[in-house]
């Protein structure tokens, strides 16, 4: 009896409570848990791997990280690093200077964005399967939600039909307050309501709106 | 993307406004091509080329900007605006950044929470029907592409032109993505003066990038560098992805 007990008892291990202990910040958990991964692993590259063969041939392939990502790699500001892989990049793109149809085209993926959609399916369906979890729940429903693109991926991966309505029941609600901040910020710029005090969840508001539709934060 | 394609009537004007803006000669189609009149577009453009990194992503970002100013202040009451926002549910992950950093002025700053008050009620409506609905076909998207395909044409059209080389060779060119399209689309002598132009470009930002790595071993810290080979690093990573949209913040 103890034994099956057991077996029904699902081991929780790292991933389900960095994203429990996410749930307790601001944005979207999951949103939060990948920047902070994307924040590693390029520190990662910048100050240990930089040298590495293997690495420089895959970031030639991709000619370095797509445009975000690029832009994020400039806030770390490692400027030497960037230097090196960047003058390795160029010079790949200067051997094959032709002018061809196939000419500056990444022949893979960016790196970052590559890791970033694995990490991003484990976060997916770690959140799927621990939506029953009491302890999960609890924290969601405190929480500010998941993005759109993210409730959009949850919502497809959840098979059960009472998931899938509790976690859209949940984010209705998320999203009523978040628009009724957003209703009293721009009630309160009327000359009208003007002594009204402007709160400071009022106030970021609009970053809170963009960032839950399409995930972003800086 | 042909020109007006998956753009709403409002969109379309507002490209036309634009480009009228930025370029008389080529908003119109039966104006002969080539480079006979330095038209007042010309001009501007040549303003971006004074600036430094790709004088394509400044023009479009210049405008981007100008769409942002007139959008979010003078059109949020326009259905022809809202409308096609109501469908797409807001702008794409880059497009919403450049939203959120030019919100920051308190009049655009209400037209974007109202607007995005409104597709909040949007999302809200699916979410009580238990549907969820991603984002799609950005607005800015459509009108970023019309932007670039006229920029493009412009460079092809007066490459062969001296004054314009001459101007040409002095800037820092355009970026990778851009090269690439450019000389998919020049031809002939244009196409010749785009590619040997770009190498040199290319060659003394490898010399400048050199220097600044060299410059940073420990025997040489010494010696000064100068501002391009201090810049090199950015300068070369915006020169494979593009400039950023928000230049002065990512700059900072």
């Amino acid at each position: 009896m103890e034994l099956i007990k057991r077996k029904h008892h699902k081991e929780k291990f790292s991933t389900y409570f960095d994203l429990r202990d996410a749930c307790a910040q601001n944005r979207c958990p999951v949103c939060r848990l990948l920047d902070r991964g994307t924040e590693r692993s390029m520190e990662n590259l910048l100050y240990e791997n930089v040298n590495d063969g293997g690495i420089r041939a895959r970031l030639r392939k991709s000619l370095g990280f797509c445009k975000e990502h690029a832009l994020f790699l400039i806030k770390i500001g490692d400027t030497l690093g960037i230097a090196i892989i960047y003058q390795d990049i160029l010079r790949s793109i200067l051997k094959s200077y032709t002018g061809e149809p196939s000419f500056g085209l990444p022949t893979a993926q960016c790196p970052v964005c590559e890791l970033r959609s694995k990490n991003e399916r484990g976060l997916i369906d770690t959140l799927v399967e621990y939506l029953d979890d009491s302890e999960m729940k609890s924290a969601l429903e405190k929480s500010e939600g998941v993005c759109l693109p993210h409730l959009y991926h949850l919502w497809q991966a959840c098979k059960d039909s009472s998931k899938r309505e509790w976690i859209t029941d949940l984010h209705a609600q998320i999203l009523r307050k978040l628009r009724a901040r957003l209703s009293s910020y721009v009630r309160k710029q009327d000359v009208q309501f003007q002594n009204e005090r402007v709160t400071d969840a009022e106030q970021t508001s609009c970053e809170e709106a963009i960032s839950f539709l399409t995930g972003t934060n800086a | 993307m042909r020109r007006g394609d998956k753009l709403s009537d409002w969109d379309k004007r507002l490209v036309d406004k634009i480009l009228d803006f930025i370029s008389d000669a080529f908003s119109k189609d039966d104006q002969p091509r080539g480079p006979r009149i330095k038209f007042v577009g010309y001009q501007e453009f040549m303003d971006f080329l004074k600036q430094p990194g790709c004088a394509v992503c400044r023009l479009i970002n210049a405008s981007l900007r100008h769409y942002i100013s007139v959008a979010f202040v003078e059109d949020i009451t326009n259905p022809e605006f809202r409308a096609p926002l109501r469908t797409s549910l807001g702008y794409c992950r880059s497009h919403s950044r450049l939203v959120r950093v030019f919100s920051a002025g308190k009049l655009r700053r209400i037209g974007v929470a109202i607007v995005y008050e409104d597709l909040l009620s949007c999302v809200e409506q699916s979410l009580d029907q238990n549907i969820v609905r991603l984002p799609a076909d950005c607005p800015m998207c459509g009108f970023e592409t019309e932007l670039e395909s006229y920029a493009l044409t412009l460079i092809c059209d007066y490459a062969n032109d001296v004054e314009f080389q001459t101007h040409y060779q002095r800037s820092a060119g355009v970026c990778l993505p851009h090269l690439q399209k450019l000389l998919g689309q020049a031809n002939g002598a244009a196409r010749s003066f785009l590619l040997t132009d770009h190498r040199r470009k290319l060659e003394r930002l490898m010399t400048y990038l050199g220097e600044s790595i060299r410059k940073n071993g420990y025997q040489f810290r010494a010696e000064p560098m100068t501002d391009e080979e201090k810049n090199s690093w950015t300068t070369a990573l915006y020169f494979i992805v593009g400039e950023p949209e928000f230049l002065n913040a990512a700059r900072s």
